[in-house]
């Protein structure tokens, strides 16, 4: 007796447990902090934005930039960044410089994939060595494609290149298909590279800082954009290549780059 | 953000003064001389981000309101790592508990130190690294809070069982939870459920 009603009011408690209680709750069981999860709408978000600036591709020569980076946990500032972009209708599209996240953990990726979504224009990203950590690299190219890839926009090739070091164990970036990349194989007016460190940082030691700046000066390359340092730079490091490195968003600040056919200008804003 | 730690800090407050008062309610249902490694309990759990399906041991540690469970994980989906394994060493607190008929309900709360490795996870990091360039990321504090169900057995092998669900979350996430206006404390929370088999 005592067993056939122990039996019953298991019954009624787990009946009552998954039908009503948890997903009122709407609590997901996780099984570890390095699950890859990425939410259906957040999945390949490199491809979508980029369908998306080749609908607006023709029509106009000029193009307008909005670069951010190192947005990391800062999601209070980061919001207010969204909001300040979105205020202006001048911007084609935003690149973000890397370190989207923290710790790389997937509720990481899903609070800048939220915020990055209220965002009324279209954006593409760089991998990040925070982006690195855990599973971080899984998720990412899950959330939005490979580390390296080129497109073009309005007469101008972007480089986007995953060129971190320690994370990836120490191994060096894959240069052969940067270098291959920054060759102007189309008469485009610009090619500009893009990755999260720029080659003077941490990661990259005197050997590679020079590999890196040799392979812009022999493709001819006017302008870098990176983040990584936190501290907002801009200037002919090397004498030849200029060197754009916007600051983490907690600057509340980003950089307007401004291309028309053959010149260009850069604007630190604040918001 | 004050108001959130004002909150945080009222939270842990009630808890602990509830923990006080459960120190008058001991239940002297176990009079059997064991062992102290022999556990008072075997655990299966599913999810609560220490394996889709962890198995262990519980032991009290002051009488049975403090319990220590000793928890091994495997997860082979949503990580990149073929097998990821998990140690978890569970400090459950019973906060109170309440008879009705032959079930025990017990709310509890407590906190798991959940160690697990994958990818670029690191305790100490390789000599490459500037010293602090990570903090370490192998080791999780998870905090959470959940209820059990008991209900004693009549056999002489298993005395009891009981269903237990937990709510928990992880001090990278309560951490932004604290600091940050854009994480909210919903936000944060995942959910496990589970069996104990008292011996």
């Amino acid at each position: 007796m005592r067993r056939r009603e122990f039996v019953k009011m298991s019954g009624i408690l787990g009946m009552l447990t998954l039908t009503g209680v948890l997903p009122a709750c709407n609590l997901p069981f996780e099984y570890s902090p390095y699950d890859i999860i990425v939410e259906k709408e957040f999945r390949d978000l490199t491809a979508k934005n980029l369908a998306k600036l080749k609908a607006i591709d023709a029509g106009k020569s000029s193009l307008k930039i909005a670069l951010i980076s190192d947005t990391h946990t800062f999601y209070d500032e980061f919001e207010e960044a969204v909001k300040a972009l979105n205020a202006r209708d001048d911007i084609d599209f935003v690149i973000h410089a890397g370190d989207l996240t923290l710790s790389a953990l997937h509720k990481e990726y899903t609070w800048f994939n939220e915020i990055m979504s209220k965002l009324n224009k279209p954006f593409i990203t760089v991998i990040g060595n925070h982006d690195y950590l855990s599973n971080g690299k899984a998720i990412y190219e899950k959330s939005f494609g490979p580390g390296n890839y080129t497109f073009t926009f309005r007469g101008c090739k972007f480089v986007m290149f995953d060129n971190n070091i320690w994370e990836n164990k120490n191994n060096d970036p894959e240069f052969d298909w940067f270098k291959a990349n920054l060759e102007n194989d189309g008469d485009y007016n610009f090619v500009i590279p893009v990755s999260h460190i720029p080659p003077w940082a941490d990661q990259y030691n005197y050997g590679n800082e020079h590999v890196f700046n040799e392979m812009m000066e022999e493709n001819d390359i006017q302008l870098s954009l990176h983040g990584h340092t936190h501290s907002f730079y801009h200037g002919k490091r090397y004498d030849q290549v200029d060197y754009l490195v916007v600051g983490d968003i907690a600057d509340k600040a980003y950089a307007i780059i401004s291309i028309d056919e053959d010149s260009y200008s850069i604007e630190k804003v604040s918001f | 953000m004050i108001k959130k730690i004002g909150i945080s800090i009222l939270v842990f407050t009630l808890l602990s003064l509830n923990l006080k008062g459960t120190e008058n309610e001991k239940i002297k249902n176990d009079t059997l001389k064991r062992k102290w490694y022999i556990p008072r309990a075997a655990k299966i759990q599913h999810a609560g981000n220490i394996g889709f399906m962890s198995l262990g041991a519980t032991y009290y540690l002051v009488d049975d309101w403090y319990q220590l469970s000793i928890m091994y994980g495997m997860a082979t989906d949503h990580t990149d790592a073929k097998t990821l394994n998990t140690l978890a060493f569970k400090n459950t607190f019973h906060i109170k508990k309440f008879y009705y008929k032959d079930f025990i309900l017990s709310p509890m709360a407590g906190l798991s130190i959940n160690l697990g490795s994958t990818h670029n996870t690191y305790r100490k990091l390789p000599d490459y690294f500037p010293d602090k360039y990570y903090f370490q990321n192998k080791i999780h504090f998870a905090p959470f809070v959940g209820a059990t169900i008991y209900h004693p057995l009549p056999y002489k092998t298993i005395k009891g069982i009981d269903f237990y669900f937990e709510m928990g979350t992880m001090d990278n996430y309560l951490l932004e939870a604290i600091r940050t206006d854009y994480v909210k404390y919903s936000d944060i929370w995942n959910l496990a459920l589970g069996l104990s088999f008292y011996f």
